[in-house]
């Protein structure tokens, strides 16, 4: 028999069937026994549900899906490195200066920020800590050994985009200060207040104020920072004394103020201002930004750093954090300046 | 049946279709009948195991949420096999098949092709070859019966008796390698 044969007769026993009686009546008492365990009512809710997407998902199996579902995966990740690179650049970009590679990226994620804050609040918040990041931008490019034109390039480019913040931010302060007059009516209220608690404060770690009215004092937050000087240059002398509880500390030389090869930073005039807007720093913001502005004008680009940390402070307390790290940076200086005061 | 309507019915057999159910009833009974009485060659038993793999195949479906899901037929035909399985070990009436007089009362009455019986000659051989598939040993003739019988591709076949395609090919060539030998060393004896 060959082969063919043979498949063929056994081929042939598919006429092997049950008798059609017996078909008949097994799968009726098959359908009767799935129906006690479903409703008829049931079954039309479960159909529904089922739906095409089982259906689909039945017919083409769980590859299709992993097929479809992978590259969706594999978009999102690299949406996510991509963004999360972005992130990371700017993290990066931070602490730049200009001339270093990742300056850019910082200027231009301070763009993006402002496009995309709304609140005029935030903004102006914001406008601040571009201000504050110029001023730091500044004293890193002072301190730089090298006292090439490009240089002072940088610090005049810098100079003239820390004058523009300023001036926005002003701005944004006098278009909100018309909108908002019964709330600063609020803030004015408070006033008597603060002021009483802000010289207890001093009151308490450094007898100054109180005992010569033409000293002024910055307090940077930290005692040991404390920073006073005098508001007439020419009584500074080279005289040293040690910084004593009634806060006469002397200038040891007002020219290491002058860590670069800018003319000295001029703290004078401005420090009675600052003094001043220290105490009134949460209520009157314009004016600390006018002041500030006075300070970047005399090139004080110190002052000017302190009093944006100021009014960054005063707007959001939250924000201390970063003022303590740009507040962090005076202490260098103030290390050289020590302490300007008036010579009694 | 096409691939995208056993998809579907398999769909609405899950969504608890009882038309869904008639339908698979009236595919399937037939050959997992014939499958099952091939197997242990008593048409009633037959009859009580289609019976209950249909069941035993409208609950798996219902209830199994494992995703292992690739045919219907597959799936219907592999649940046959375990209730074979299972009634073997249940009745130990392993490789005590009443396969012939079973088959020989059968199929002269069934076949629709009574022209072909009529020829003795040709029914001769039929009935060999009935014959030496209760021979064969029983690994084999599941085989034969799939493939031959059945027309079960080698996939599918693979996925009822859970071995891989090769194997299930190496299978098929000696299962039919071994009834081809049993025909031929019946055909010498004779002469």
């Amino acid at each position: 028999m060959q082969e063919k044969d043979l498949l063929k007769k056994l081929h042939s026993f598919k006429d092997v069937k049950p008798d059609a009686a017996w078909k008949k009546s097994s799968r009726d008492i098959l359908l009767a026994q799935i129906s006690s365990s479903t409703t008829g009512g049931a079954d039309e809710a479960v159909l529904n549900r089922a739906g095409l997407f089982a259906i689909l998902k039945n017919l083409y199996g769980d590859s299709v899906f992993a097929r479809v579902t992978q590259p969706v995966g594999i978009a999102i990740l690299i949406v996510c490195s991509i963004f999360g690179a972005g992130v990371a650049s700017i993290k990066a970009a931070r602490d730049t200066k200009p001339g270093d590679s990742l300056y850019i990226a910082k200027i231009i994620s301070e763009k993006a920020r402002v496009a995309v804050t709304f609140d005029e609040q935030k903004k102006i918040k914001l406008g601040l800590e571009i201000a504050t990041n110029r001023a730091e931008e500044i004293k890193e490019v002072m301190k730089e050994e090298d006292d090439s034109s490009e240089r002072q390039e940088k610090i005049s480019q810098l100079a003239v985009d820390l004058n523009q913040e300023i001036s926005v931010v002003k701005k944004r302060l006098d278009g909100q200060k018309k909108e908002s007059e019964t709330g600063k009516k609020k803030a004015e209220e408070n006033k008597p207040d603060n002021e009483l608690k802000k010289s207890e404060d001093d009151g308490a770690k450094k007898d100054v104020e109180a005992d010569n009215t033409e000293v002024f004092r910055a307090n940077l937050g930290k005692e040991s920072k404390g920073m006073e000087i005098s508001d007439k240059k020419k009584n500074v002398d080279d005289k040293k004394e040690d910084a004593d509880k009634t806060g006469k500390e002397d200038v040891k030389d007002d020219n290491n103020k002058k860590s670069g090869s800018l003319p000295a930073p001029v703290p004078t005039s401005t420090e009675p201002v600052r003094q001043e807007e220290k105490k009134n720093s949460r209520i009157d913001l314009d004016k600390i930004v006018e002041e500030a502005r006075k300070n970047y004008e005399k090139e004080d680009y110190d002052a000017t750093l302190e009093i944006l940390g100021e009014v960054n402070r005063a707007i959001d307390d939250d924000k201390k954090e970063k003022e303590e790290s740009g507040g962090g940076q005076e202490p260098k200086n103030s290390k050289e300046e020590k302490a300007t005061s008036t010579k009694d | 049946m096409g691939k995208l309507k056993e998809t579907i019915l398999y769909s609405r057999l899950k969504s608890k279709d009882r038309e869904a159910f008639i339908e698979m009833y009236d595919l399937y009974a037939d050959k997992i009948y014939r499958f099952i009485f091939f197997k242990i060659g008593n048409e009633e038993e037959a009859k009580d195991l289609t019976s209950s793999v249909f069941l035993k195949a409208w609950n798996y479906i219902n209830i199994n949420r494992l995703k292992d899901y690739d045919s219907l037929k597959s799936l219907v035909y592999k649940i046959a096999r375990n209730a074979v399985i299972d009634y073997y070990r249940a009745a130990s009436v392993q490789n005590n098949l009443p396969l012939d007089d079973e088959l020989a009362r059968r199929i002269p009455s069934e076949s629709e092709e009574s022209a072909l019986e009529s020829r003795a000659e040709i029914f001769s051989d039929f009935e060999l070859v009935r014959k030496k598939m209760a021979e064969l040993k029983d690994e084999y003739r599941e085989i034969i019966i799939l493939r031959f019988i059945e027309d079960l591709s080698i996939g599918e076949i693979a996925k009822v008796v859970d071995k891989s395609k090769g194997n299930v090919r190496v299978l098929t060539y000696r299962a039919l390698k071994a009834l081809k030998d049993l025909i031929e060393q019946d055909n010498k004896f004779k002469q």
